[in-house]
């Protein structure tokens, strides 16, 4: 894959309302947080740009509605997700039992093209809180259940392994993304179907 | 057309001679702009008087308040108390205003040049505005307006002589529309001069009395005869013959009705969907409006959550905000609109508009779409599209074509119920 050319890594987070997904995203984009809950409506996205080995990555990063009323829009931008982030609230139970079915809902509307090597990444997030209820060793046992995901505790509030976490997310994205390149790049020489050199101006070539 | 001008107005009517002699419709009675005799007592602490000022008002607001818990509902008293509670709140924001800018008219004007009589905010005019010619609507007589003082309403436009303010009897259309909240919706409901005790329905002159000479013409709105004072021969297109009848055709009206039809004009007031239904089928433009109405709707809800369509603007490209926060109401306005093919053509360019930035100008809303998991074709499926069916249990968007072939049955449904199941089993065996 040519080096130079502009690479955009979408990335998008998933997880139960109030787990933190959009504070951890302006954390890591703006370096902000803010104790204040605003439900997200729908969908929103934030880019940053970061270098991976010396190369330049625009990072898209898709933060979404945890709340099920908020949903009632689409999930099109699953679709072309080079990374998916699950998060749960090590606080609240409930929030990591949901995750099965964020990874299952994920991988049926993204339909990519290797379901079971899909780069995911799980975040605990809120570790500042007391008391925990998950720990961190059941958080590791699903990961390694789920085809070794990696997890990266978290705090958004005081910007806790949020970089790190973020990096790893970044670097996975990269990977799956080289990785789809080389397989369409199997076959070098394509034989384009689609000749764009062809004059449009139709009636002319018509031979009658 | 304008007849009877000659003809000076019933000099002697003032508002208490022509309560007698009136029929009362609820729209013109005239004893809900006078105090009240029961509020008489009363009359100080409510600053009737225009010079109060800002403490004093603050104190009249309050006793309004109190005043209005007092009073039955629908009374002559609640319904004359809200009003004056309105002007007050009015006046208070005035008052504010001009302490905070020295500029503020209110300042630089005497305390003639504006009055509320009847609800009508009037406003001097001034001796430059001579843009074309004027006859006062309470005497009927040329406003001269270069020798003679004339004052008009902010709201909708009346117009008469500094010496006719005193004997106004029409009520602001501003007013009554508001109240009323909607048209009248019977075709001409005549009740017959002898309900109306042959005399004007708006200023009570006799219209059968051997001394004056009077014609008596009939509103097509009101249903009611005027004298030709009251009724100048105008033409107007009246709603309950569109709604009933698509009918366009301007008939004669006087000038109360006028006028309220004119304010009301562009005001959303008519529910066609409930009043005639059967209408949409008949006319084939109505029903082109009503699809592109629904689809607007649809289209609406991107448009209000994406940060892009909000930084440009984007909902505010539709004046007529109504055509698109709803699907029911029009206003005479659009109905005329829609039969001139006007509004159909001007729906299609702005749904052109939000379409371009939903599907192709903006990241955020195409990422909102739906993939219809159906058939997983890659081309993004909205909501708001003719093909799209959206399932009432858990809202997921497919294909028409493609719940039909599974026989109705909801794909994603299915997954949330087979992990619930398995949840209820998982907790069942922890119990156990």
């Amino acid at each position: 894959m040519a080096s130079n050319k502009k690479v955009l890594l979408k990335v998008i987070i998933l997880g139960d309302s109030s787990v933190g997904k959009t504070s951890l995203m302006n954390q890591y984009v703006n370096r902000k947080f803010s104790n204040q809950y605003k439900a997200t409506i729908g969908a929103d996205f934030l880019t940053k740009e970061v270098t991976i080995d010396d190369r330049t990555v625009t990072m898209q990063i898709w933060d979404t509605a945890g709340q099920e009323r908020f949903q009632s829009l689409g999930v099109a931008f699953y679709r072309g997700a080079d990374c998916c982030v699950l998060v749960f609230d090590v606080t609240a139970p409930n929030t990591f039992k949901s995750l099965d079915s964020w990874r299952d809902e994920f991988l049926i509307q993204a339909a990519p093209r290797e379901p079971d090597n899909f780069p995911f990444v799980l975040l605990g997030n809120k570790v500042d809180l007391e008391p925990r209820a998950i720990s961190a060793k059941r958080a590791q046992q699903w990961c390694q259940s789920k085809n070794d995901i990696p997890y990266f505790e978290t705090s958004a509030k005081e910007g806790l392994n949020v970089e790190q976490a973020f990096l790893a997310i970044a670097k996975n994205a990269l990977a799956q993304q080289n990785q789809t390149v080389d397989l369409y790049n199997e076959f070098p020489d394509q034989i384009k179907l689609t000749n764009t050199q062809r004059p449009s101006n139709g009636s002319d070539s018509c031979a009658c | 057309m304008i007849s009877g001008d000659d003809n000076t107005r019933h000099s002697t009517s003032s508002p208490i001679s022509t309560l007698s002699g009136k029929t009362s419709t609820s729209e013109t009675d005239l004893s809900n702009s006078v105090l009240p005799s029961k509020l008489a007592s009363e009359e100080l602490n409510l600053a009737i008087n225009k010079e109060a000022n800002e403490s004093e008002l603050k104190e009249a607001i309050n006793k309004c308040k109190e005043l209005i818990l007092e009073n039955s509902e629908y009374s002559v008293e609640r319904k004359w108390l809200v009003r004056h509670l309105i002007e007050l709140r009015l006046r208070m924001q005035e008052v504010k205003e001009a302490l905070a800018d020295p500029e503020h008219p209110r300042n630089k004007l005497s305390s003639v040049s504006n009055r509320t009589i009847k609800g009508h905010h009037l406003r001097l005019q001034s001796v430059l505005n001579n843009s074309g010619y004027r006859y006062c609507d309470q005497c009927t007589g040329t406003i001269w307006s270069v020798v003679q003082a004339w004052y008009m309403c902010d709201d909708c436009g009346y117009v008469c002589h500094y010496k006719c303010m005193s004997s106004i009897i029409r009520e602001c259309a501003h007013v009554v529309a508001c109240e009323r909240g909607q048209y009248e919706l019977d075709i001409c409901p005549e009740k017959g001069l002898s309900a109306q005790k042959y005399s004007c329905a708006e200023c009570g002159i006799s219209l059968v009395s051997n001394k004056d000479w009077s014609e008596m013409r009939r509103c097509d709105y009101t249903g009611l005869y005027y004298c030709s004072a009251c009724h100048w021969g105008s033409s107007a297109i009246i709603p309950a013959r569109v709604v009933h009848n698509w009918d366009f055709k301007p008939q004669p009206v006087c000038q109360a009705s006028l006028q309220i039809l004119r304010v009301t004009s562009e005001r959303p007031l008519i529910n066609l969907e409930q009043l005639n239904p059967k209408l949409f089928i008949r006319v084939q433009e109505l029903s082109l409006v009503k699809r592109l109405r629904q689809e607007l709707q649809g289209i609406r809800k991107y448009l209000l959550v994406c940060r892009n369509a909000t930084d440009k603007h984007l909902l505010w490209k539709c004046d007529k905000s109504h055509l698109i926060d709803n699907a029911d109401m029009y206003s005479l306005q659009d109905l005329m609109d829609t039969n001139s093919g006007d509004l159909p053509s001007k729906l299609h360019d702005l749904e052109d508009v939000f379409l371009r930035h939903i599907k192709i100008e903006c990241e955020i809303c195409k990422g909102r779409g739906h993939i219809c998991e159906i058939c997983r074709n890659e081309e993004i499926l909205f909501p708001f599209a003719i093909s799209a069916h959206i399932c009432p249990e858990c809202q997921a968007v497919f294909h028409k074509q493609c719940i039909e072939r599974k026989k109705n049955s909801c794909p994603k449904c299915l997954r949330i119920k087979i992990r619930l199941k398995s949840q209820k089993e998982f907790n069942n065996n922890i119990n156990i």
